[in-house]
């Protein structure tokens, strides 16, 4: 039996995760579910020592246990099957199990033995592999047979899942759902972060609901159907900062067709109209935010069509020909990393800001001041800055953000792509950013976002597009979608049924 | 609720009117700066003369292709590359100045061709390094090697020549009492300045420099500019080549050896790390001028090549070691 | 399904050796068909006599490159422990002193490397400046003597075979154990791996990196000792232009520079490449000077071939 007695973990101002305490019983599957952004994730890698809490206590067969590495965590009894991989392509099958572990004698490898080791586990797992393969030729699916293969080896007590079937297919879950199932006889404590209801309901036996890193409740699953489990998960309060403007003209901006981002995705295709905010919703790692980088150019493999009328200019565009060229054609792509994608943050504001403008003139040309400029920019959007010449790393994270949108405000981008635009922002500088986007469609050009909040996506946006598995599985109105109806879309793909929450 | 959590209030920017503020951007000058600062109090101790104009001149002369090469090294390494191949450059160079087939060819013949294959040489290893994205140090390694190899199979059993009196006058040549090759050096290293200030080009350098993933994502042509950049280093070592040839006057194949070393140090010393791009040129023509007196200095208390070559590391390795102590601290 | 972003898609870790193998096969068939000499007995000798310095930088430096890493301080170890061994002093402290030296500025540049952040390049480029320096202090000139004991061990026949094959197939054994069968070679491919990955399975990356640099200076060391018995001279820079061929070998034996990729087998091959063809060009009265053009020219070639996802250094 493994308890957690009030955990808290905070990054920065922002707190993860409040004062949960769960219990998973010997041989409980006990499911972790909630919205983006819930805790589910952090909670976990405080269990298995990929972070440390900063208070709250941890029981394992009712004695007190801390792991300050993952690795402390394994032989502590404790295996995580991480969202991101933590083996190493380049690291064999039996190396892999056994790394940081080796059978050694006098300094040398014990080979055989370690590999008749792993093929004995990879046989118990259900994986007919050979321990000789290099990690990096394995499917998803495998990969993660041999993160659970090293758990087994260790002979952990408890496993954690973090959302182990995003990746894989349908073949590959049922056999993924068999190995929980041996797992749970074998009496082993089983956590299972997921999103996906339906798995949910068919493996675990307990349902842990988190909201905004505190804990909702712990209810059997017998208790529960979906729409309650979707009920309790969401309920976050709408602000009321978000601005209001005009409608959308009927004319349009953007006309996406037979958009692959990869030759593997789905085909989609949508308008956007000008004036318009249209917000892409859906789970993490859906797909939509593929889309939207194609949009920008980001993948050469992308195939499709775009256009975009720049007032009554018809603007055709090359989604392979690379960021840069969608940049000269007026297409403006914000990433969500602002630090490691988005900014310079080693070099002053102008300079950051400029930087649209100048790429869109020749290479050798030399730049136009735009100090002033960038100056009276800085004043519109209210970035609070001693001037153009302050480092943007030494901003808070909303001017920052201000920073990078200033970029291609200047520029005359007329259409925007935006990953989560508030993103570790403020609440004074979210609004300010709700407006200046507003302002900026207000002009007849059009945004596309994607945020993980579906209150911001609700508040800001004109129309929300679902995606789910890389597909638009439904269009809503924001007047009348809900967390509650949007969420349920997004897990099951099935828009249908709408309902007041 | 997850609103309020995120709330903070917004940081003020931080005047900077506290003296321990000041005193950090003290402590972030250049070390050619110091090092320079050392050097004269030095001399003024054990070698006065060496502060005397005449020996200044010499020192600066001496400086000239120096600063160059450091000028070439530092674009490359403004952009997160590095040229090692400057060291066969400068061989090349000496060799085709100072081969009787270009001396006999008219002056400007002269120094077109030879910048010409060195413009070229940059090229090929923008190439491989920019679009086939091989590792630089391997690319230009290579390079050197290569270039290294011709001029000895080209000059094999033949004596060497000496310079033309073009090459020799851009070399040992003065304007009064200031010798041509600091012209030419401090007037290209200016030039270079306010290219890299102004120009869109000079932007993308700061740009990829800063966050190469961040450059690429905002659509910056960043293998473009690295391309652009490989070039435009082989052609500030190739003048940097011709001028230390026509201020030795004869041929050499010794003569590139040290010239890789001595260029990194130089962007070292000017406060520039890989893809660090804030500190102005200022500190690489100090550093030029630093390495240069280093030099003069050690000759004049009778230290021989061995101590230069250990001062040179220990000055590297130690401005390295604080550059990197300063990035992981902040 | 769509696979993650993987940075190789290889299927075995030992990166391009077999590629090497055939180019290998190919020049030593294509020699022996069009030179008599290539296959004689006193050619084969030359030529192991050649290699064995070589191979001995080569897999010193693989070791450093397959944590993801580079050292161009080798030549100037050689130099150095070509100086100490041939100080007039007692052998067995000579001896001492070029082991303690190696170990030292591996120690220093594994440290530059991973616990002051200092780039491989910047870190061993001074490091090497400053040993070439110390060591022409040592001695300005070539000279000096080689002790006994070393100079027995090269340049003599052993049951009828070259000494100097024994240093190969030492060096070779030693490599191979070393990286594919010890627990520190298993950690060493995992760092150039992934380095954050290999810290989550509690593999101690400075360690590693620390001790991967002493291994590297440790095998220029063992052939600056080769070198200076070959030539019976100290000479502080014999070992210069092994830096380049060391890292032009690595490369022809498909060791990959990002790291985690190669093998000892591969050094061997890339060893063997550039030594036939020094050798063959040698037997075809090609100028030295042309060789050095060619592997230059390998190089790049067999760097061109790299797939990287970063672009610069």
């Amino acid at each position: 039996m493994i308890r957690v007695e009030n955990l808290t973990k905070s990054f920065g101002p922002v707190v993860c995760l409040d004062q949960v305490s769960v219990t998973c019983e010997d041989g409980s599957v006990h499911a972790l579910t909630g919205e983006n952004g819930a805790g589910k994730s952090t909670l976990m890698k405080l269990i298995g020592g990929v972070i440390k809490p900063d208070s709250g206590k941890m029981f394992l067969d009712g004695d007190e246990v801390q792991f300050a590495t993952p690795r402390e965590a394994l032989f502590g009894g404790i295996s995580t099957v991480f969202q991101e991989f933590s083996l190493i392509e380049n690291m064999s099958v039996a190396e892999s199990i056994f790394l940081g572990h080796e059978r050694v004698s006098g300094g040398l490898l014990r080979k055989s033995e370690m590999f008749e080791e792993t093929e004995r586990v990879l046989d118990h797992v259900g994986l007919g592999i050979s321990p000789k393969r290099l990690i990096s030729t394995l499917s998803v699916a495998e990969q993660q047979m041999v993160e659970i293969a090293r758990g087994v080896s260790a002979n952990a007590k408890v496993f954690i899942f973090d959302e182990p079937t995003a990746a894989l297919g349908d073949e590959d879950v049922k056999k993924l759902k068999r190995l929980i199932r041996e797992l749970q006889r074998a009496g082993k404590n089983i956590f299972y972060v997921s999103h996906r209801l339906e798995e949910i309901f068919d493996l675990c036996d307990t349902i842990t609901v988190l909201k905004d890193g505190a804990h909702v409740t712990t209810k059997p699953a017998a208790d529960l159907c979906v729409d309650t489990l979707v009920s309790l998960m969401v309920g976050r309060e709408m602000g009321d900062w978000f601005p209001s403007g005009n409608p959308p003209q009927s004319d349009l901006s953007v006309q996406v067709r037979e958009l692959r981002p990869a030759s593997d995705a789905p085909e989609v295709s949508f308008d956007v109209r000008k004036g318009e905010i249209l917000g892409l919703a859906g789970l993490e790692g859906q797909g939509q935010q593929e889309i939207l980088r194609a949009l920008a150019g980001v993948y050469p493999e992308t195939t499709g069509s775009m256009v975009s009328w720049n007032d009554v200019t018809e603007v055709q565009h090359r989604l392979d020909a690379g960021v840069g060229s969608q940049v000269m054609k007026g297409v403006a792509f914000v990433p969500e990393d602002r630090k490691k994608e988005g900014l310079y943050l080693t070099l002053p504001i102008d300079q950051n800001i400029a930087l649209g403008q100048h790429q869109k003139n020749g290479f050798l040309r030399f730049v136009r001041k735009t100090r002033d400029k960038v100056q009276a920019l800085m004043g519109q959007m209210n970035v609070a800055a001693s001037g153009p010449g302050q480092l943007v790393e030494t901003l808070s994270g909303g001017n920052q953000q201000k920073v990078m949108l200033g970029r291609w405000f200047l520029s005359d981008a007329h259409v925007f792509l935006i990953e989560e635009p508030t993103r570790g922002v403020d609440i004074g500088a979210k609004a300010e950013i709700y407006q200046l986007l507003r302002d900026f469609v207000g002009g007849g050009r059009s945004v596309i976002v994607l945020s993980r909040e579906m209150n911001e996506i609700i508040g800001l946006c004109d129309r929300i597009l679902v995606v789910r598995a890389g597909e638009i599985v439904a269009e809503m109105d924001p007047e009348t979608a809900t967390e509650h109806s949007i969420l349920r879309a997004a897990i099951t793909g099935d828009p249908t049924q709408e309902m007041a929450a | 609720m997850t609103v309020t959590e995120m709330s903070s209030v917004p940081r003020e920017p931080r005047k900077n009117t506290n003296t321990l503020h000041q005193i950090g951007r003290v402590l972030n000058l250049p070390p050619s700066v110091y090092v320079v600062i050392g050097l004269v109090l030095l001399s003024i101790y054990m070698v006065p003369v060496l502060t005397k104009t005449p020996f200044q001149m010499v020192i600066l002369r001496q400086a000239a292709p120096i600063g160059l090469v450091v000028c070439a090294q530092l674009l490359v390494m403004r952009t997160k590359s590095i040229d090692l191949s400057v060291g066969g450059i400068f061989i090349l160079m000496n060799y085709m100045v100072t081969s009787s087939f270009f001396t006999s060819l008219n002056p400007v013949a002269a120094l077109a061709v030879p910048m010409a294959a060195a413009i070229l040489i940059g090229a090929i290893n923008g190439f491989f390094i920019a679009r086939l994205r091989a590792s630089a140090v391997v690319v230009t390694l290579a390079m050197g090697a290569i270039l290294l190899g011709l001029v000895l199979f080209l000059s094999s059993g033949r004596p060497p020549g000496s310079a033309g009196d073009f090459v020799r006058f851009l070399g040992v040549g003065k304007v009064g009492i200031i010798p041509v090759a600091v012209i030419i050096w401090l007037g290209l290293a200016v030039l270079l300045e306010i290219f890299l200030r102004r120009s869109i080009y000079g932007r993308f350098v700061s740009v990829i420099g800063s966050n190469p993933t961040a450059a690429g994502l905002s659509g910056v042509p960043v293998e473009k500019t690295l391309f652009f950049t490989h070039v435009l280093a082989g052609a500030f070592a190739g003048l940097g080549g011709i001028l230390l040839a026509g201020y030795i006057g004869m041929g050499s194949v010794k003569i590139g050896t040290d010239i890789v070393m001595i260029s990194i140090a130089g962007v070292i010393l000017g406060g520039i790390t890989f893809g660090g791009g804030r500190k102005s040129i200022y500190g690489a023509i100090l550093a030029a001028y630093a390495l240069a007196y280093i030099f003069n200095l050690m000759t004049a208390l009778k230290l021989g090549e061995p101590a230069k070559l250990i001062v040179q590391g220990v000055v590297i390795f130690a401005a390295s070691a604080i550059a990197s102590y300063n990035l992981k601290r902040n | 399904m769509k696979l993650p972003a993987l940075g190789i898609s290889t299927t075995s870790r030992k990166g391009g050796q077999n590629l090497s193998l055939l180019i290998v096969l190919i020049v030593a068939i294509g020699l022996s068909v069009s030179t008599q000499e290539f296959l004689s007995g006193e050619n084969t000798h030359n030529l192991v006599v050649q290699i064995t310095p070589l191979l001995l930088v080569a897999l010193g430096q693989a070791v450093v490159v397959l944590t993801g890493g580079l050292d161009v301080s080798v030549g100037a170890v050689i130099g150095l422990s070509a100086v100490i061994i041939t100080l007039p002093i007692d052998p067995n402290l000579a001896l001492a002193l070029v082991v303690a030296s190696a170990l030292v500025i591996g120690v220093v540049n594994g440290l530059a490397v991973g616990a002051l952040g200092i780039h491989p390049i910047i870190a061993t480029l001074s490091t090497s400046t400053i040993v070439t320096g110390i060591a022409l202090t040592l001695r300005p000139t070539p000279g000096g003597d080689v002790p006994l004991w070393l100079d027995r061990l090269v340049g003599t026949d052993v049951f009828g075979l070259p000494v100097e094959l024994f240093w190969s197939l030492a060096a070779i054994a030693i490599g191979l154990a070393l990286l594919q069968r010890s627990r520190l070679g298993l950690q060493i491919h995992a760092i150039g791996g992934s380095q954050s990955n290999a810290r989550l399975a509690g593999i101690k990356v400075l360690r590693t990196q620390v001790l991967a640099y002493v291994i590297c200076s440790m095998f220029a060391a063992a052939a600056g000792l080769f070198l200076a018995s070959r030539i019976s001279d100290g000479d502080a820079i014999v070992g210069l232009p092994f830096t380049l061929m060391s890292i032009t070998a690595v490369a022809l034996g498909g060791v990959q520079f990002t790291g985690g990729l190669g093998s000892a087998t591969g050094v061997l091959f890339g060893c063997l490449l550039l030594g036939f063809l020094s050798n063959g060009m040698n037997l075809l009265n090609v100028s030295p000077f042309l060789q050095s053009i060619v592997s230059g020219l390998l190089l790049l070639i067999a760097i061109a071939f790299t797939r990287r996802k970063t672009i610069g250094i």
